[in-house]
Formats: C-alpha cells, sequence, structure tokens
C-alpha cells in the first residue's frame, strides 16, 4: 500500500520497544510451514526473519544410498506442485553426464508435461493468493481447472500430483491414445477461464491496492540475493533458462518472456498470468510437433528392453535384470544443469564416482534466496502486507527445506 | 560465432587473465562446464576479482561435498554473469570441519547458503554475521550430511521379537567410495 | 427411536448421545495441519470438485481451539515435532486424529535421521489413510470412516 509513509509512522520510541510475533509455523497463509520472526512497531514490522527447517526430509542424504532410478520419486516430492520439473533437472544432468540424446518424440512428451504442470503450478499460486486476500471464488475456480490438468496426468501416468514417468533416457511409457484429445480440449478451454480471473483480479480495486507497491525487489537487490524466475522477469530483466540455457528443443519454439520493470506485487501476479499464456500456446505448438516414434534410447545398457522381448531372448532379460538391480554407472564427475521451474532456476549439482549411487546430489532449490530475500523486501509495510509479500514471492517449503 | 562459443571465448580470457595473476591452481574443463579450483588462501581474493573485475554477479549456488579418503571439504561456489550468461565454478579443498572466510560482505544472499552449509557439513565461516543452525532444530548434535554421519533408519517393528536389516545393512558400498 | 402415532406432530425420541454424536460427525471443524504434497491434496478436497463440505467440513480452522480433528498431511521433521504436539494440546475434548497419507502414518519413502517415523509416535491417531499423496475421494473415505467411528462413540480420549 503506498498512501502511507510507514515508514515514519510507528508508535514506538525505541527498538527495543519493539514487539516480537511468530508468523508460523502452523498458519494458514504461509504457504507451508514457515515461521516468520516479525518485530512490530504498532502494526508496522521493522524486522522479518524467517526461520525455516521445518520441513527438512534430508533428501539429499538419503539419493546417497538410492541407485539412479530409484531417486526419480525421491526428488519428485520436493517441489510438490511441479514434479515434473524436478524430474526433468534430475534427467537432464545424468543425461548430461552419460551424453545420452533422448528421442524427439520423448523431448517433445517431456516438455508437453513441464508446460502443464507450469500451468497447474501458477493456477494453483493464484488460487491460494487470491483466498489469503480472501476472495475465495477465484480459489474455486482455479482449482477447478486444475483438476483437468491432473486429470490429464493421471490419464498418462496414473498418477495425479507425481507421475513418475521420466527415465534416464526418455520416458517409461508412450501417451495414451485419447491424450491429445484431452490435451486440445483443455487448451481450447483455458483462455476463458483466463479472461474470468483477468475480469475479476486485474482491474479489481482492492486487488491492486493491496498488491501494488508492495514488497519491491528491483534487480540490485535480485542480483544480490540470486533471485530468478518471475521475481527477477517482474524486476526488468528478461531471463528465463528456456531461452538462455535451451533444454528439451526450446529454441525450435516460439514463445515470449513477459517482463514487467515495477518489481511489485502487481508485476510478479502480471508476469504469472502472461506466463500460463504462453504456456499454454507452447503446449499448442507441441501438440502439433508430435511425430510417432520410440519414446525411450535404445542403448540396452541405459534403458530396460520393452516387455515383450523378455519372453523370447535371453540377453534382454540379463539386461533388465542388470538394469533393475545394479543401474547405470556414469563417469567419474560433476556437473551443474538447470532448468526453468515455475518458481525460478532449479538446478542439480552432482558428484558422481563412477558406482550406481550418486556420490552427492545438491539441490538449488529457487525459493531457498527468495525466502531471504523477504528480510529486505518487507521493511517496513503493515503486517497483513507480510502476507501478500509470502504470496508474491510463491515459495515451496518442500524445496526450501528439502 | 554462436552464443555458446562467445560464452566460452568469455571465460577463456578471464582465465587466461586470473592465471597471469596466479590466482587459482588447477582448470578442469568437463562436458562444458568450467571448474576453477583454488587453495584456501585465493579464494576470497579470486571471487573478489571475478565479481568486481570481471562482473560475475551473481551467485548461484554455495554448497559443499565431503570426501573420507583423503578427508577433505570441498566447498563450491557457482557463479552466473548476469550480461553475458556464461557460467564459472569455484571449488576450494579445506579440512573436515574446518573454517573458511565468509562471502557475505560481496553477496548477501549467502547468508543463508552458508549457514546451511554450518548445519549440513560443519564448516566454520569467519566473519559471518550469525553462523546458527538452519535446517535441523538448534540443539541437534552432529552434522548430517557429512560422509561418516549413519543415515540412522529405522527398521520396521515385527512382532515375537524379531529384528530385520535395515536398508542400509543390505545395499553394498553405501559410505565407502570410489574413484573421487 | 419411535414415533408417537396418537399426535397429530409426530415427535422422534432417541437417546440424548445419538443425537450428539450425529451433531459431532456431522460438523466436524477440521485444523489445517498441512505439511507437505498431502496438503495440496486435501486443498482439492475441499475445492469444487471433491467438495467437502458436503459433509460439513468446508470451515478449515486456523486456530486449534476452535477445531474438532486435526489432519496431519505431510512429512513431519524433528523441528516440527514440537509445534504438532503443542497443537494438539490446544484443541479442546473431544478431538480426533487423521493421520493422511504414509508419510504420517508410518513414515512413508523417507526413512532417515529427518523424519519421525508415523505421527502416532507423538499423538494418538484414529483414522490413517494410505497413499503417496491419497486421491481425495480416499481423504473423504477416511473422514466418512471417522464419523462412524464417531457415531458409535468409541472411547474418547
Amino acid at each position: 500500500m503506498s498512501d502511507h509513509n510507514t515508514a515514519s509512522l510507528g508508535v514506538a520510541e525505541k527498538s527495543e520497544d519493539f514487539m516480537e510475533l511468530h508468523l508460523g509455523p502452523q498458519h494458514p497463509s504461509t504457504h507451508g510451514v514457515l515461521c516468520i520472526k516479525l518485530k512490530l512497531d504498532g502494526e508496522i514490522v521493522r524486522e522479518a526473519e524467517p526461520i525455516i527447517g521445518y520441513l527438512h526430509t534430508g533428501v539429499e542424504k538419503e539419493c546417497e544410498t538410492r541407485t539412479y532410478m530409484q531417486v526419480f520419486t525421491l526428488v519428485d516430492r520436493l517441489d510438490y506442485l511441479s514434479g515434473p520439473a524436478e524430474e526433468q533437472a534430475f534427467a537432464g544432468v545424468v543425461e548430461r553426464l552419460m551424453d545420452i540424446e533422448i528421442p524427439e518424440r520423448a523431448q517433445t512428451i517431456r516438455l508437453l508435461l513441464l508446460e502443464l504442470a507450469r500451468i497447474g503450478s501458477h493456477l494453483l499460486w493464484l488460487g491460494t493468493s487470491a483466498l489469503e486476500l480472501n476472495m475465495s471464488s477465484v480459489y474455486m475456480y482455479c482449482f477447478a481447472e486444475r483438476e483437468k490438468i491432473l486429470d490429464l496426468l493421471e490419464e498418462y501416468s496414473g498418477a495425479r500430483m507425481f507421475p513418475s514417468v521420466w527415465r534416464i533416457g526418455g520416458l517409461s511409457k508412450d501417451l495414451n491414445p485419447s491424450f491429445e484429445a484431452h490435451a486440445k480440449a483443455f487448451i481450447k478451454g483455458l483462455p476463458r477461464l483466463w479472461k474470468d480471473i483477468d475480469n475479476l483480479l486485474t482491474h479489481n480495486y482492492v486487488w491492486c491496492k493491496r498488491l501494488k507497491d508492495t514488497a519491491i525487489i528491483d534487480e540490485k537487490l535480485c542480483y544480490e540475493y540470486m533471485c530468478t524466475g518471475p521475481i527477477i522477469r517482474a524486476a526488468g530483466v528478461p531471463y528465463d533458462i528456456r531461452k538462455v540455457y535451451p533444454y528439451l528443443g526450446y529454441e525450435n519454439y516460439t514463445f515470449d518472456i513477459p517482463t514487467y520493470t515495477e518489481g511489485d506485487s502487481y508485476a510478479r501476479y502480471m508476469v504469472r498470468m502472461q506466463e500460463i499464456k504462453e504456456s499454454s500456446s507452447l503446449i499448442e505448438q507441441a501438440l502439433a510437433k508430435l511425430k510417432p516414434g520410440p519414446v525411450i534410447v535404445d542403448n540396452r545398457k541405459v534403458a530396460l528392453p520393452p516387455r515383450r522381448e523378455l519372453a523370447r531372448s535371453m540377453e534382454a532379460v540379463i539386461h533388465h535384470f542388470k538394469l533393475v538391480s545394479d543401474g547405470i554407472r556414469p563417469p567419474v564427475g560433476e556437473l551443474y544443469q538447470a532448468v526453468e521451474s515455475p518458481r525460478g532456476e532449479l538446478g542439480y549439482f552432482l558428484v558422481s564416482d563412477g558406482s550406481n549411487r550418486p556420490y552427492r546430489l545438491h539441490v538449488r532449490s529457487p525459493s531457498f534466496p527468495h525466502i531471504e530475500v523477504l528480510k529486505k523486501a518487507s521493511k517496513d509495510l503493515y503486517l497483513s502486507d507480510i502476507v501478500v509479500a509470502i504470496a508474491s514471492v510463491d515459495p515451496i517449503l518442500g524445496d526450501v527445506d528439502r | 560465432m554462436n552464443t555458446t562459443e562467445l560464452r566460452a571465448t568469455f571465460i577463456e580470457d578471464v582465465i587466461v587473465q586470473l592465471n597471469r595473476k596466479a590466482l587459482f591452481e588447477a582448470k578442469i574443463e568437463f562436458k562444458g562446464d568450467t571448474t576453477l579450483h583454488c587453495s584456501k588462501e585465493q579464494i576470497k581474493i579470486l571471487l573478489h576479482a571475478l565479481k568486481s573485475e570481471y562482473d560475475f554477479a551473481v551467485l548461484m549456488d554455495l554448497t559443499a561435498v565431503d570426501y573420507l579418503d583423503p578427508p577433505r571439504t570441498k566447498i563450491v561456489y557457482s557463479l552466473h554473469h548476469p550480461k553475458n550468461f556464461s557460467r564459472l565454478r569455484v571449488t576450494c579443498n579445506i579440512n573436515r570441519f574446518g573454517s573458511i572466510p565468509t562471502v557475505t560482505d560481496l553477496w548477501a544472499g549467502a547468508h543463508c547458503y552458508e549457514r546451511e552449509v554450518f548445519d549440513l557439513f560443519g564448516i566454520t565461516f569467519d566473519g559471518h554475521p550469525k553462523l546458527t543452525r538452519i535446517l535441523m532444530p538448534d540443539d541437534w548434535i552432529g552434522h548430517p550430511l557429512c560422509r561418516d554421519y549413519a543415515l540412522t533408519e529405522e527398521s520396521v517393528e515385527f512382532k515375537h521379537g524379531v529384528k530385520p536389516k535395515i536398508p542400509s545393512e543390505i545395499i553394498p558400498n553405501v559410505g565407502t567410495p570410489k574413484n573421487v | 427411536m419411535g414415533i408417537s402415532p396418537q399426535e397429530k406432530i409426530p415427535f422422534l425420541v432417541a437417546p440424548l448421545q445419538h443425537i450428539i454424536r450425529w451433531a459431532e460427525k456431522n460438523s466436524l471443524w477440521p485444523a489445517q495441519f498441512g505439511l507437505a504434497c498431502c496438503a495440496i491434496e486435501m486443498m482439492s478436497t475441499a475445492s469444487a470438485r471433491y467438495d467437502i463440505s458436503r459433509f460439513g467440513m468446508e470451515v478449515f480452522r486456523a486456530s486449534p481451539r476452535q477445531s474438532d480433528v486435526m489432519i496431519v498431511a505431510g512429512r513431519l521433521s524433528q523441528k516440527m515435532a514440537p509445534v504438532l504436539k503443542t497443537v494438539y494440546d490446544q484443541m479442546l475434548e473431544p478431538k480426533w486424529v487423521i493421520a493422511m497419507g504414509d508419510c504420517a502414518s508410518s513414515g512413508g519413502i523417507y526413512n532417515n535421521y529427518a523424519i519421525i517415523q508415523g505421527v502416532d509416535k507423538i499423538v494418538p491417531v484414529d483414522v490413517y489413510i494410505a497413499g503417496c499423496p491419497p486421491r481425495p475421494e480416499a481423504l473423504l473415505d477416511g473422514l466418512i470412516l471417522l464419523q462412524k467411528k464417531i457415531q458409535q462413540g468409541l472411547p474418547i480420549r
């Protein structure tokens, strides 16, 4: 809210009079188990210190005891709103380490699933952010549309949120016959929802008043605090990993990077709304590019043989046994690979020692520094604007705490 | 020249200039990623030079890798150039549970990353404003991601006093790495 | 229950306990304790398609002092365990606990230093719901099971 000069308002005479209040960890509006220790001067926040660690799962240590195929299910559940992004990041780093080129159909299907996950994640963000500002009909609309995306994923892989179809070398199964028709129907129906939400929110007096000039994160703060994703795009820098370090054939698709310059919560909202539109155009292009072909690489040392061969060929059985019990053995080395998750740059740092288990897997999650930047961005905000600030940064605590 | 070659030439120029000042010990190029390895005395000067002279303004990642044979901890800094998008990794070997100068005066966002490395590996960062645990509870003993810290699994409860093995006892070679 | 045939206005006669339990089971107010991925499925259950409000439970109270049932949805880490106990202690009798998902029931796919192997090591649990994450229909099934348990009047802690 911009019409109050909160730096000069306030009741306390010295900083020892500030009231200390913990927001969370069990709180309906902190987007997960985040605790923020606030020092309040009346209703104005003078200091905000985030306390994390309430969802620490030990995934990085657990991955050191699993084979490469087993790691997929563990890392899936880190960024639990867009499981496909985590799976793609891990598959990308291992495939780059082993110099595996995946077939074109697999690339197109992976891109499709990634963009569907991006739309789903942004819709959920929009629904919960609006719910925190007491606009619950937007919540219902967004979730109803998100259910259609979960239906698509469930038809394809059997699970709603975590498809787990990524394998080193491609995907474990091909698209089911009705996927393309249902996806086209979903994309056809999405603009109507977008228009509804646009009419409800974009020029809504309450929404604009609460979001404009709240929690400004400008370009300098972004570089100091390594913010990426919609935050840096709302600060004026068109940095998108899909354009800068392309993967999965993104260089062959036409899409824009929405950029705004104000850096406040409203700009981040506009960036995400435009990204939903860009993702749906990407899905249309990907559906048009689908060509018949294999979905997994043919190398028997890396990918499981198709099931019908197991009845006829002894070598296929031996390969299957070796791959399932032992797994693949990448060369010795360390690599870092990043993908664009709906929150920003999601990077995996893999150290391999030549054995069948990763020696060290570090997840560079996008939300970890974003929570840190709240310290600076929430200076002199009203208490009710802290909720808006956290919502606009879109943290996922599973990713932060790992 | 396309963008990948432009970035590669930029990195080579930077490395040549740094080499003249003897600011790093070794350079490793592996599958398109360039890593500079330096010693503990050179690390702060090298990072300061990379940030102020060569404009690697963003520290994307700060993490550590623990080794038992020979015992050392390797701190890994991933740097990012926001104008031409080239990437460089800087690594440094220090003693296990040792100390290294902090980079919070160069990049303010490294505050939480250094706390995480302290919490999970036991490395002290000299000059850090508030080095406390961040992910584990405040009174936790031990640093979980060290290589000799057990995974601490709980075996399933069975009737009649049957005690099955926990997975770590069945999986071979967990905790005994080779070739690194 | 009996209907008196002589009167023009029929009466419904029932033991008081049955009526109290019927009222309790149909107006359970859950306390929000969504931790991780299962919380997203809990939110889906509360939204338009799998409507939880037809069972009387759309009011997810933020404050534990105003709620009856605590749905622990997600993995419980070492740092969060005292918080769970505090929130459970703040709820008023009668109260019930539903452990939603594999991680809350038994630790799930994580068996390491950081995750408590099952919420029932800290609070007493009435209904366990399996799944990773459980489908919204599975959560509704668990809630209906809890409702049956309440109607039968099983011991309340």
